[in-house]
């Protein structure tokens, strides 16, 4: 199953990602793994300041994360062992 | 930890084309030049300069390619952040309207080699970072360093920060920040933080007044001025302990709800918390609020210091290897003008006379024998 987080006006998609995985997973936000790790927070964040229509998908966490202007959705883990 | 408004790069400033080394070196040469370039002279420079050979010996191939990266990314990038004015009808590019190209650290900045070093100092929140843990002598925690880093921003005491702000700077922290700085070898430690630099890296170039450090020597007794920033100081000596809190404390006032919040925390991961005041209100409210905590009546005045009339206003010792001494100068407009010593380590100059002062009958204080408390020289 798909989780949807609706990302605030002011709040920067790499902050959303953040708490959508917190919320989807069940774990605090600081006890995630650096989503630095997985793709540049900077990056990220300029994309939708370029143009914030845009849709960018990428794996964070073992689980596909999909970021447009007004949401992130995090699926189903692709790692079979976890929950 | 002096708190130091916003100096030099603002917030608003954006320097981040600037993490792409070809974009540090076209500004390079733009700013050597009075009269507009042109795009294709820029490459040829560009080039020339990152393989360190002679503009003739530019390959046709890497040309072509420079300038397809200046035209499609570089150029448009630097002129929508102000660096260049990009004139592409004419096809030439002259410097643009930045205000950091007025700044004398910009070409310290172009200096940098590493783009994970300017990536570093690219960004204001980073930027704060890596100021608030330079001038830190020693590690903090990362919650610490957040409060640290939104108070700055904010340009607001550390006690004053609301924890939902302190909690979201802590995750920017873990997941976009102190990874970064991880990478550019800046820092080192995960849940504790400690500032190592980079050889490249002038912290002058963080906004940060080098007077700053050369006026506060890292190891050694260091001073600091203003009360906010000697109870955000005290309030990390709390949080930093792993054993034992000693605290001497004259008036009352001096302790406040968030540092009997972070005493109480102390309390409970098993820090032995001493607290020792002539005042009965600080007595009172220690009992009643830190039932946990060992509470004496120093027997001695010597708090008053008779030369300056400047009086210790509260001694924090912390695991007996960190130190801070507060006075209190005359009261201005009701409140104290309050300046601090402090110092830390086990062979710090000011730990090992104060260990000395209070000597072995500091191991005697959970006693709790008023024999052993009335021999406290205090």
């Amino acid at each position: 199953m798909t989780y949807r987080y609706s990302l605030d006006d002011d709040e920067q998609p790499s902050s959303g990602v953040v708490f959508a995985m917190a919320e989807r997973t069940g774990q605090r936000a600081v006890d995630l793994d650096p989503l630095a790790e997985s793709v540049d927070p900077d990056a990220l964040d300029r994309l939708f300041a370029t143009d914030p229509q845009r849709e960018v998908t990428f794996s964070y966490l073992g689980r596909p994360v999909t970021v447009t202007n007004e949401a992130v959705e995090v699926g189903e883990s692709d790692v079979a062992d976890e929950a | 930890m002096k708190q130091t408004p916003t100096r030099g790069w603002g917030a608003e400033i954006e320097l981040t084309p600037l993490v792409n080394g070809d974009c540090r070196r076209l500004l390079t040469h733009l700013l050597d030049r009075s009269s507009p370039v042109s795009v294709r002279e820029l490459a040829t420079q560009v080039v020339a300069q990152r393989e360190s050979i002679a503009l003739a010996e530019v390959p046709a191939d890497e040309l072509t390619r420079a300038r397809v990266e200046l035209c499609h990314s570089h150029l448009p990038r630097l002129d929508e952040a102000g660096f260049v004015a990009w004139d592409r009808g004419e096809d030439t590019v002259a410097t643009g309207e930045h205000p950091a190209l007025d700044d004398h650290r910009l070409s310290e900045l172009l200096e940098l080699e590493t783009d994970a070093v300017v990536r570093a100092v690219a960004d204001d929140e980073r930027r704060r970072t890596l100021e608030v843990l330079a001038a830190v002598d020693g590690q903090m925690d990362r919650a610490t360093l957040a409060k640290h880093v939104v108070a700055q921003a904010h340009d607001v005491s550390p006690s004053e920060v609301p924890e939902r702000e302190q909690r979201a700077g802590l995750v920017r922290l873990h997941h976009v920040h102190l990874p970064q700085l991880r990478e550019a070898g800046l820092i080192t430690g995960e849940d504790d933080v400690r500032y190592t630099g980079h050889p490249e890296l002038d912290t002058e170039l963080l906004g940060v007044d080098p007077a700053d450090f050369t006026s506060r020597p890292t190891a050694g007794v260091q001073t600091i001025e203003g009360r906010d920033d000697i109870v955000a100081h005290g309030q990390q000596l709390f949080d930093e302990a792993d054993e034992e809190m000693f605290i001497m404390i004259t008036t009352d006032g001096l302790l406040d709800d968030e540092c009997i919040r972070r005493l109480s925390a102390a309390i409970a991961r098993g820090v032995d918390v001493y607290v020792g005041s002539q005042s009965s209100e600080v007595r009172d409210l220690v009992r009643r609020r830190l039932p946990s905590a060992v509470i004496w009546e120093p027997q001695l005045d010597w708090l008053n210091l008779p030369p300056e009339r400047e009086r210790v206003g509260r001694l924090v010792i912390a695991d007996r290897e960190a130190v801070m001494l507060g006075t209190l100068g005359e009261p201005v407009d009701g409140a104290y003008r309050e300046t601090a010593l402090v110092g830390s380590g086990p062979d710090n100059g000011l730990v090992v006379l104060l260990r000395e002062m209070l000597g072995t009958r500091l191991d005697h204080l959970d006693g709790q024998s008023e024999d052993v408390l009335n021999q406290l020289p205090l």
